[in-house]
């Protein structure tokens, strides 16, 4: 009877533990937003548009909690394109940042001083995508 | 003579030389949870024998194309081609998507490029 007892308790105990330690895991890798954004540079201005976000863009994005993981140019870049991945906490607070970014008075002179000679880029591809429960980035 | 460089620029200079593969699967259709269960269960325990390194796996919020996006990071482009074929020719994965597509094809066309990160981006 004791015996009983004392497996039942431990076997409770280990659930409580087991669930505290799930619920725990998850506390400490709440999944982020992340937003894979491609830009279609227009003819020529590839090179200028990766030198304002090297130079600037990528400064002002850290006043604004805009946090990119990674920037690439394809290899074979037929398509002109400078592609980047943004990790957000939320998509509200993706578009939260975004519209502080848009409205920042340094982004708005950066971005007309380097469109004296036409617009950098043409269109911007934007995906707002979930981590899969197996993604290394969460 | 040149002073040894610090090993935080050793680091760096070693890890420019990654290439990163961005692949979008677009998904048949139905067929997307299976896509992201083959490659749960199977694909993500096969990529490593071939030093495949996945880097992130993402499902679009709005999914018009039935995407599956991930991300594999390359020592270079000839060794992603040569882990490729590797991987390709793997009995357990040949097992796997045989098993996988007895109804059909899970994916209709995926999209592949070759990247390599700029001199301020994060991942290097």
């Amino acid at each position: 009877m004791k015996t009983t007892h004392l497996l039942s308790f431990l076997c409770g105990a280990l659930a409580v533990l087991g669930l505290g330690m799930i619920g725990q895991s998850n506390a400490q890798s709440p999944n982020h937003v992340y937003e894979l954004r491609v830009y279609h540079a227009n003819p020529g201005k590839l090179d200028a548009l990766v030198g304002r976000f090297r130079n600037d863009t990528e400064r002002i994005f850290k006043n604004h909690n805009i946090h990119a993981i990674g920037y690439w140019v394809p290899e074979d870049n037929k398509d002109n394109l400078l592609i980047y991945i943004v990790q957000h906490d939320s998509k509200a607070a993706a578009d939260k940042n975004w519209a502080a970014f848009q409205a920042d008075p340094e982004w708005t002179k950066v971005r007309t001083a380097s469109e004296v000679n036409g617009a950098l880029n043409d269109h911007v591809d934007r995906t707002f995508m979930d981590p899969t429960d197996f993604s290394r980035l969460k | 003579m040149a002073a040894p460089l610090p090993r935080s620029d050793r680091a760096i200079l070693h890890s420019m030389s990654h290439v990163y593969e961005l692949r979008m699967y677009s998904a048949n259709p139905g067929k997307l949870d299976a896509v992201v269960a083959r490659f749960r269960d199977h694909v993500e325990g096969i990529l490593p024998r071939y030093h495949l390194k996945s880097v992130g796996s993402w499902i679009p919020q709005e999914n018009t194309k039935n995407l599956f996006i991930y991300i594999v990071e390359h020592e270079s482009r000839e060794a992603a081609e040569k882990n490729w074929a590797a991987f390709r020719d793997d009995a357990e994965w040949k097992k796997v998507k045989a098993a996988s597509e007895t109804d059909g094809p899970l994916i209709g066309s995926i999209e592949r490029y070759f990247m390599d990160p700029t001199a301020f981006s994060a991942l290097k």
